[in-house]
C-alpha cells in the first residue's frame, strides 16, 4: 500500500455540495452572448428530449471572436 | 470672454447647477458624478459637451469629451478592453455615458464600486485577470437617460441629479430663431410655429431644419403666416403638433364617449405601452384630454379638433 492511496481516501464532493448553479438565460446572456456554446449535461439535454449535433471547438473558437460586440462611442477633442 | 452655455437656451436651472460643479471642479479638481436625466431631445448631451468644454485639463485647455452609447456595452469586460484601457485610463477626459440605464449589471455593479470616492480620488478595480485605474483627478463621469427609474438604485444614490424641464413655447421659438439666423420671421408667426413643437430642443432645430428648406426652395429670406400654413398644407402639421395616432384618439373620444387604454388600444391598434409614452402624455401635457379612471377628452381637446376641421 503506498502513500498516496492512504491521502487520497475520503477525498471527493463532500456530501451535499453540487456541481452545478442555477443561473438565468438572461444574466448568462449578459456574460457570455447568446452566440457563444454553453456545455450543458447530455443526460439533461436527452431528458428535454432534445438531440444536438455537438459544435466543434475550433467553430466555436471563430464565431466567439466574430462575435466579440463593438461598443460604440466617440471622442472629440475640444 | 464668451458666457457658458451662451450658445443653448433655456435649462436654466441646470446651467446654473452646472456653472456651480465647473467652478469647483477648476478651483478644487472635485466634480460629482451627475446624472442627466430628462425626456429625449432636451439637450442633454449638448450641455453635457458644453460642461465637458468649459473642465479644464492641466495644460489650461479642455478635456477630451467622451461620449459612450450604454446600449451597446455587452458586459464590463467589453467596456475595459474597449473604452476605459484604450481611452479613459491615464487620460483627462470628460466621460458621458448616455443612456445608463442600459448599462450591463456587472458594469453597474463595477461602477458602484468605483464611484464610492469617499476616501480616494484613484480607484482601482481588479476584473478578470485585469487591474484598471479610475483617477477621478483626471477623468469626469455623467450618466444621461430617459429612464432614470430603469437604473440600479445604489449606483442612482451614488449619483448627484441634474433633471432636465420641458422647454416653453418662448424658448422653442427662440431655439427656431437662432438656428435660422438669416430667415426674417414676420408677424407673430414664430409663435405659431412654437406652439407646434414638442417642447424640446431637437423637436425645434427639425421644425427649423423644415422652414429653411422651404425658404431655399421658394428662394425667400422672410417667413410669414401664409407660408407658414402654405408648409403646414404641404407637409401636415397640424394644430399644436398633433400627430395621427393623437388626432385619433381625441376623435375615438368625442365620438365614442369616455374610453378604457384597452378600448384606445384597439381602435388605433397601438400598444398600451406605446400609447401612454408617445400619445398620452402629451395629449395630458396639453390639456386635451384628462384621466378620471378612464379616458375622457377635455373643453381644449374639443376645441382642437374643430380647428382640424375647419382646415380640412
Amino acid at each position: 500500500m503506498n502513500n498516496t492511496e492512504t491521502v487520497k481516501r475520503g477525498r471527493g464532493r463532500p456530501a451535499g455540495s453540487t456541481s452545478f448553479v442555477n443561473v438565468s438565460l438572461t444574466d448568462l446572456d449578459q456574460f457570455v452572448g447568446t452566440s457563444s456554446a454553453i456545455p450543458v449535461s447530455r443526460v439533461w439535454l436527452q431528458k428535454m428530449g432534445l438531440t444536438i449535433q455537438p459544435i466543434s471547438r475550433t467553430i466555436q473558437e471563430a464565431e466567439t471572436a466574430d462575435s466579440t460586440p463593438k461598443v460604440e462611442f466617440k471622442i472629440t477633442k475640444l | 470672454m464668451k458666457t457658458r452655455f451662451a450658445d443653448l437656451i433655456g435649462q436654466e436651472d441646470v446651467k446654473k447647477k452646472l456653472n456651480f460643479y465647473i467652478d469647483a471642479q477648476n478651483k478644487t479638481g472635485k466634480f460629482p458624478f451627475l446624472l442627466l436625466t430628462g425626456a429625449k431631445g432636451m439637450g442633454k448631451t449638448e450641455f453635457a459637451k458644453e460642461t465637458a468644454r468649459n473642465v479644464l485639463a492641466k495644460d489650461g485647455a479642455p478635456r477630451s469629451f467622451l461620449e459612450i452609447n450604454c446600449g451597446t456595452i455587452k458586459n464590463a469586460q467589453v467596456f475595459f478592453e474597449q473604452v476605459f484601457a484604450p481611452v479613459i485610463q491615464g487620460n483627462e477626459v470628460t466621460v458621458l455615458m448616455d443612456e445608463c440605464h442600459a448599462l450591463p449589471k456587472d458594469l453597474m455593479t463595477v461602477l458602484l464600486s468605483a464611484f464610492n470616492t469617499e476616501k480616494a480620488d484613484v480607484k482601482q478595480v481588479n476584473w478578470r485577470e485585469g487591474l484598471y485605474e479610475f483617477n477621478f483627478k483626471k477623468q469626469t463621469f455623467m450618466l444621461a437617460t430617459t429612464e432614470a427609474d430603469k437604473l440600479f438604485a445604489p449606483l442612482k444614490d451614488r449619483l448627484t441629479p441634474v433633471d432636465f424641464q420641458t422647454y416653453t413655447v418662448g424658448e422653442v421659438g427662440k431655439i427656431i430663431a437662432k438656428t435660422l439666423p438669416d430667415v426674417v420671421f414676420k408677424d407673430d408667426v414664430i409663435e405659431k410655429i412654437a406652439s407646434t413643437v414638442r417642447g424640446n430642443a431637437r423637436s425645434s432645430v427639425q421644425r427649423a431644419k423644415q422652414i429653411e428648406l422651404y425658404c431655399e426652395t421658394k428662394q425667400k429670406k422672410e417667413f410669414g403666416t401664409k407660408d407658414w400654413n402654405d408648409l403646414c398644407n404641404k407637409i401636415g402639421i397640424n394644430p399644436s403638433g398633433l400627430n395621427n395616432t393623437e388626432i385619433q384618439i381625441l376623435r375615438a373620444l368625442k365620438d365614442r364617449g369616455d374610453c378604457s387604454l384597452n378600448m384606445l388600444s384597439a381602435i388605433t391598434g397601438m400598444s398600451r405601452s406605446s400609447l401612454q409614452r408617445d400619445s398620452e402624455i402629451f395629449l395630458l401635457q396639453k390639456g386635451f384630454m384628462k384621466i378620471e379612471g378612464q379616458r375622457k377628452i377635455t373643453a381644449a381637446g374639443t376645441k382642437v379638433l374643430e380647428q382640424l376641421s375647419k382646415k380640412s
